[in-house]
C-alpha cells in the first residue's frame, strides 16, 4: 500500500486545527499541568481520573484532551521537583538533582525558566523528529528483540559508574541497594517470593513512586525541618529575571537540547524502554561529555536542561510502540492505550498506513500541547518561585501532607506510608554520609529489566545473543564507556597522588562507618537468603548482594584509610552527584534529634490517618506540627483551615481519591 | 380454600408484587448521590479497563443522575490484592463492586496462603465476556495444528508471563493433557509483549486473547504469518472459525481432563463484576438489573461492535453457579495448580 506521508501530515494538522479540537486539547493541558504539581496525582493517576470525562467526546476530541494532558505532565511535575526536591512523577527525579540545589541558592526562577524552556523545545523537537522518521520506524520497533533490549539496559546500568562521581565504592554499593530493592517480590521465572518476609504487600515489588518520594523527598523535608528555615532563607528574593536567565541558559545550550530531545524521542520508540529510564541515560551522558567547569548534582543549570529536554521528548517516542504495536512503555501510556481502544483507535500497523493521519494528529497534539503547556507553566514560574521563601514550620507540613497523599496513591495501603518512611530514613542517612542516591534509583529502574531480558534472551538464544550485530555494537559502547570511566578515575588518583605524602589508619565509628557496616550486614543476610533460591531466581540477586557486600566493605575500610596531605598541597575536591546540606552550627547530636522530631511528627499524620482517616488527620497533623515548631496559633489556624478546605474539595470531590480504610470511619459514621 | 384464606393469600401476593418495585426504589434511592467505585484488579490500560470503562460509560444511563462511577485500580498479587480488598475491606453497602481476574477461584489452589477470601461468598453482578485463550504459532516454524505441536521433535518456544499464572496454565495443560511439546519462556510483562515476541519471530508460539487477536492481529493470520491452532474455553468463540477447542480433544477419562476443565472454567468466569459478601440483597438485585439493561442498551451494543469489543453477557445467578462449581474440584486438580505455581 502506497502511503502519502506529507498528505497525512497536512490533513492531521488541519483536523487538529478545528476550534473544538483545540479547545479540548487546551483544557487537557491546563488540567494536566495542575494535576502534575501534586506528587502521585499526575501520570497514571491523572490519566485514570481524566478518562471518564472523555466518555461524551468523539474519539479525536478524547485523544486531543488526554494527549494534551499527558504531554505536559512531565513539564509541570518539574515544579515540585525544583521547588521542594519532591519529584511530581518518577520522570522528574533527574530534575531534582540540580533543580533543587538551584532553588536553595535562590535560583528557583532561573531553574524553572530553564526547565520549562527546555521542556518545550525538547517536546516539540522530539515530536518533529518523529514526524520525519515515522515512515521508517516500523523496522526499528520490530528489530528490538529481547537481546537488543538487554544490551541497551546493560549500557544504561553502566551509567551508574558515571553517577557514582568520585565515590566509586559508595556509588556501586548504592546501586547494589537499588538492585536489592528492585528484586523484592515474586520472580517471574520460578515464581519464587524474594525478600517478601511473608508480606503480601511486597509480592509485586516496591512501587516506583514510593521509592522516588522516599529516597529524595523525605530526606529534603527532614533537612528543611532540621534547619528550621525557608528553602532559600539566606538568599535575596528570586525574581522573574531568574526565569529569563533560565531561558537564556537553555538557548545557550540549544545544541545539547536538540541532541538530547532527538535521542530521547528515538529511544522512546524502543518498546518497553520507558520514560523513567531515558532521562537518566541522557543526564549521565551529558554530565560525562560536558566540557569545562561543571557542577552536576550540585545545582548546574545544564543538568536541569538535560533532564527536561529529555523527559518531554520521550512522550512522543513512546507513543509509537503503544499505538503501532500495542506495547506501551509506561503505565500511563498503557492507560492511554486503553482509552484509545475504547474510543475505537485500535493499535496496529494500520496506524502507519491506513490511519497514518491519526498517528500524525497525535504527534501534532504533542507539539502544540507542549507549546501551550510551556507558556502556561512559564506564567506560573514567578509566583511559584516565591514559595522557597516561606518559613519551614509552615511549608514542611504542607509538603509532607502532599507527599503522604502521593505515596498513598501507589497502592492505597498503609504499607505505602511505612515503606515511604523506611526508604526515607535510608535516603536521609545516605545523604548525610555522602552516598550518592542517583545510582540507587537508576539501578532500581534498570535491574528488573536486565533480569527480565537476560533470562528471556538466554532461554531463546543462549549465549549466541552476544553475536547479534546491534548487540555487539551496544556492548562495545558499554565496554568503551567503562574503560573510559576507569581511565578517568585512575588519572584523577594519579594527580591526587602528587599532593599526598602518605596514608594513615584512623579507626573511627562515625555515622559513615556505621552506615557502611549496616549495608554490609544487610547485604550478607540478603545474600545468605538468596543462595537458597532456584538458580533462575537467585542469579541476579546473588550478584547484586555480593557487589553490595564487597563495595560497602571497601567503603567502610576506605573511610578509615586517611590520606596525609603535603603541607602546601591543595586538596582536590571529588565530584559528588548529590545534594549536601550544610547544617551550619548544629552539632551532629542536634541534627539527629531534630531529624527524629520530624519523623515523630510525620508519624502523627500516619497514626492519625490510620485511626480516623486522612481527611480528619490532616488538620490535626498540620496544627500540631506548626505549633510544635513555634508558629503562632493565629498564623497556624488560617493556614491549616485554608489548606484543609482546598485538600477536601480537591481530593474528596474533584479527584475523588480513594484511601485505605481507617479504624474509625468518621465520614461513614456521619452519613 | 376458605374465603378469608383466599383473601389473605391475595393480599400477600399483592403485597409481594408491590414490594418488589419498592425494593428496587429503595435501592435506587440508596445510590442517589453516591459514588460507585469500580475496582480493577489488574494493571491500568489492559482489557479489564477497556470493559470497565465501556460499562461505566453506558451504565450511567440506568443509575440516578447524581450517581457517579469512578474507576479504581487495586492491583498486585495476580489480582489477589484487589479481590482480598473487596472481600475484607471494601464497604459492604454496594458502593464498591469489582472485576476480579478470571483465576479468582483457582488462585486459592495455586497460592492458598495469599488468598484471604472465599470465592463462593462474593455476590455476582454479571459477566461481560468470557476470556478463553487462542493458541497461535508462527507458520515459518511449521506449526499449524495441535497435532503439529504434538509431533514437534524440538520444543516449541512459547511466551508466558510469570510461571504458574494464567498463560502458563493454558500452555501446561496442553502439554499435560494433549502431549504438545511447548516449552515456556517466562518473563514477559504482559500478553501484548508476549505476542509481540512471536510477531518479531523471537518466539514460536503463544496464546492470545480472542478480542485482541480478532480485532488487532488478524491481519497476521490472513497473511499466513501465524496459524491458529485452537483454543481452550467452555464456550465457542464468536468470529473464530479456525482451530478446535482443546477441551473437545481430551478424553474425559484423561487424568488431566479435570485440570483442563478448571482452566476453562476460569476462562468462563472471564471479566465479571462481583460485589463483596454482605451487600444487601436488594442492592445486588438492583445492580444486576442495571448491568443487564446496560449490556442490552442499543448504544452499548453498537459501540461494542464498532470497537470490536466482544460481549458475552451472563447473569449474576449463572455466575454464582459457575463459581460454586469451579471451587468444587478434586484434590488432584488443586495440587496441579499448586505445583505449577510453587
Amino acid at each position: 500500500m502506497e502511503v502519502d506521508f506529507l498528505g497525512a501530515m497536512g490533513s492531521a494538522f488541519a483536523m487538529l486545527s478545528q476550534p473544538q479540537m483545540l479547545m479540548y486539547m487546551f483544557i487537557g493541558v491546563v488540567i494536566g499541568t495542575l494535576m502534575s504539581v501534586i506528587p502521585g496525582v499526575g501520570g497514571l493517576m491523572g490519566i485514570a481520573l481524566l478518562l471518564p470525562f472523555t466518555f461524551g467526546m468523539s474519539s479525536y476530541e478524547a485523544m486531543a484532551f488526554l494527549l494534551g494532558a499527558m504531554a505536559v505532565m512531565s513539564t509541570a511535575d518539574t515544579i515540585p521537583a525544583i521547588l521542594f526536591g519532591v519529584p511530581g512523577t518518577p520522570t522528574s527525579m533527574v530534575t531534582v538533582l540540580d533543580g533543587y540545589p538551584m532553588a536553595k541558592r535562590g535560583e528557583a526562577g532561573r531553574a524553572l525558566g530553564a526547565a520549562f524552556t527546555s521542556s518545550v523545545i525538547g517536546g516539540v523537537f522530539g515530536a518533529l523528529v518523529l514526524l520525519l522518521v515515522i515512515p521508517v520506524i516500523m523496522p526499528v520497533m520490530m528489530g528490538a528483540t529481547s537481546a537488543e533490549l538487554l544490551a541497551f539496559c546493560l549500557l544504561g546500568l553502566a551509567m551508574v559508574a558515571a553517577l557514582a562521581g568520585g565515590a566509586i565504592s559508595k556509588g556501586l554499593a548504592a546501586a547494589g541497594i537499588g538492585i536489592m530493592l528492585a528484586f523484592i517480590g515474586q520472580d517471574a521465572n520460578t515464581a519464587t517470593l524474594r525478600w517478601t518476609f511473608g508480606s503480601f504487600y511486597l509480592w509485586d515489588g516496591l512501587h516506583i513512586l514510593v521509592v522516588a518520594l522516599g529516597i529524595y523527598a523525605i530526606p529534603e523535608l527532614a533537612d528543611l525541618a532540621i534547619q528550621s528555615k525557608a528553602i532559600a532563607a539566606d538568599r535575596k528574593r528570586s525574581t522573574m529575571d531568574g526565569a529569563a536567565q533560565g531561558f537564556k541558559d537553555t538557548m545557550r545550550n540549544i545544541l545539547p537540547v536538540t541532541r538530547n530531545s532527538a535521542a530521547s524521542s528515538a529511544l522512546g520508540v524502543i518498546p518497553a524502554i520507558g520514560p523513567a529510564v531515558i532521562p537518566w541515560l541522557v543526564y549521565s551522558f551529558t554530565s560525562l561529555t560536558t566540557r569545562g567547569k561543571k557542577n552536576f548534582g550540585q545545582g548546574d543549570v545544564r543538568g536541569v536542561i538535560a533532564a527536561e529536554s529529555s523527559n518531554n521528548a520521550t512522550v512522543g517516542g513512546s507513543l509509537l510502540p503503544t499505538v503501532v504495536l500495542g506495547v506501551p512503555g509506561s503505565a500511563p501510556m498503557a492507560l492511554l492505550l486503553g482509552a484509545f481502544l475504547l474510543h475505537g483507535i485500535a493499535p496496529g500497523p494500520d496506524m502507519l498506513t491506513r490511519n497514518l493521519d491519526v498517528t500524525y494528529m497525535m504527534v501534532w497534539t504533542i507539539v502544540i500541547a507542549n507549546v501551550i503547556g510551556g507558556i502556561f507553566a512559564f506564567g506560573l514560574a514567578k509566583p511559584l518561585s516565591q514559595v522557597v521563601f516561606v518559613r519551614s514550620a509552615i511549608l514542611v507540613p504542607l509538603i509532607a501532607s502532599v507527599v503522604f497523599v502521593g505515596a498513598l496513591q501507589s497502592s492505597r495501603q498503609w504499607e505505602d506510608v511505612m515503606l515511604l518512611v523506611a526508604i526515607g530514613v535510608v535516603g536521609w542517612l545516605m545523604k548525610r554520609v555522602h552516598w550518592p542516591r542517583a545510582p540507587l534509583f537508576l539501578a532500581f529502574i534498570l535491574a528488573p529489566l536486565v533480569e527480565q531480558y537476560f533470562f528471556i534472551t538466554m532461554n531463546i538464544h543462549g549465549w549466541a545473543w552476544t553475536t547479534r550485530p546491534v548487540v555487539m555494537v551496544l556492548l562495545a559502547i558499554t565496554g568503551l564507556f567503562m574503560v573510559g570511566v576507569a581511565i578517568s578515575r585512575v588519572r584523577k588518583l594519579w594527580l591526587k597522588r602528587r599532593s599526598i605524602s602518605g596514608f594513615h589508619w584512623e579507626l573511627r565509628w562515625g555515622l559513615d562507618a556505621l552506615f557502611s557496616l549496616a549495608v554490609a550486614v544487610v547485604s550478607a543476610l540478603a545474600l545468605w537468603q538468596a543462595l537458597g533460591w532456584p538458580a533462575a531466581a537467585s542469579t541476579m540477586p546473588v550478584a547484586a548482594t555480593s557487589l553490595c557486600l564487597v563495595t560497602s566493605l571497601v567503603a567502610l575500610v576506605g573511610g578509615w584509610i586517611r590520606p596525609t596531605y603535603k603541607a602546601d598541597a591543595e586538596q582536590a575536591e571529588e565530584q559528588h552527584f548529590d545534594l549536601i546540606t550544610d547544617f551550619g552550627e548544629l552539632t551532629p547530636t542536634q541534627v539527629l534529634w531534630r531529624g527524629l522530631r520530624f519523623l515523630l511528627l510525620f508519624g502523627v499524620l500516619g497514626v492519625a490517618s490510620w485511626l480516623i482517616g486522612l481527611m480528619w488527620a490532616l488538620p490535626i497533623f498540620l496544627l500540631v506540627y506548626m505549633l510544635v515548631m513555634g508558629e503562632k496559633l493565629k498564623m497556624a489556624v488560617p493556614v491549616v483551615l485554608g489548606f484543609w478546605a482546598v485538600a477536601y474539595v480537591l481530593f474528596e470531590h474533584l479527584l475523588r481519591l480513594a484511601w485505605p480504610n481507617p479504624l474509625v470511619d468518621i465520614f461513614a459514621w456521619l452519613n | 380454600m376458605s374465603s378469608p384464606l383466599k383473601m389473605s393469600l391475595a393480599a400477600t401476593l399483592v403485597a409481594a408484587a408491590s414490594a418488589a418495585p419498592m425494593v428496587a426504589f429503595a435501592a435506587e434511592d440508596f445510590y442517589d448521590g453516591k459514588t460507585i467505585r469500580m475496582v480493577s484488579t489488574t494493571g491500568a490500560g489492559g482489557t479489564m479497563d477497556l470493559y470497565l470503562l465501556l460499562t461505566m460509560k453506558h451504565m450511567q444511563k440506568y443509575l440516578p443522575d447524581s450517581t457517579d462511577i469512578v474507576l479504581e485500580h487495586r492491583t498486585g498479587g495476580g489480582g489477589a490484592i484487589g479481590a482480598n480488598y473487596l472481600y475484607q475491606n471494601a464497604p459492604k453497602d454496594g458502593t464498591y463492586i469489582g472485576m476480579p481476574v478470571p483465576a479468582l477461584v483457582s488462585s486459592k489452589f495455586a497460592n492458598p496462603e495469599q488468598i484471604r477470601y472465599e470465592a463462593e461468598e462474593f455476590q455476582s453482578i454479571g459477566r461481560l465476556v468470557d476470556l478463553p485463550r487462542v493458541f497461535v504459532a508462527r507458520e515459518d516454524r511449521g506449526i499449524a495444528t495441535f497435532q503439529d505441536a504434538i509431533d514437534a521433535e524440538e520444543p516449541i518456544t512459547h511466551s508466558i508471563m510469570t510461571v504458574g499464572t494464567s498463560l502458563d496454565q493454558f500452555m501446561t495443560v496442553a502439554n499435560d493433557a494433549l502431549g504438545t511439546n511447548f516449552r515456556h519462556v517466562p518473563g514477559f510483562s504482559g500478553g501484548g509483549p508476549a505476542f509481540l515476541a512471536m510477531e518479531q519471530g523471537e518466539i514460536a508460539s503463544t496464546t492470545a486473547e480472542p478480542a485482541n487477536l480478532l480485532a488487532n492481529k488478524w491481519h497476521l493470520v490472513e497473511s499466513g504469518e501465524i496459524n491458529v491452532l485452537g483454543y481452550l474455553g467452555l464456550e465457542p468463540i464468536p468470529g473464530l472459525d479456525q482451530g478446535e477447542n482443546l477441551l473437545d480433544l481430551i478424553d474425559e477419562d484423561n487424568p488431566y481432563y479435570g485440570v483442563a476443565e478448571a482452566v476453562a472454567q476460569s476462562a468462563a468466569l472471564g471479566l465479571s463484576l462481583i460485589a463483596p459478601p454482605g451487600v444487601p440483597e436488594d442492592r445486588i438485585e438492583y445492580l444486576r438489573d442495571v448491568l443487564e439493561q446496560t449490556v442490552n442498551d442499543p448504544e452499548f451494543i453498537a459501540e461494542a461492535e464498532e470497537r470490536d469489543i466482544p460481549v458475552n453477557y451472563a447473569s449474576g445467578e449463572w455466575l454464582d453457579d459457575l463459581i460454586a462449581d469451579s471451587a468444587n474440584v478434586s484434590d488432584d486438580v488443586e495440587q496441579w495448580f499448586f505445583d505449577l505455581a510453587n
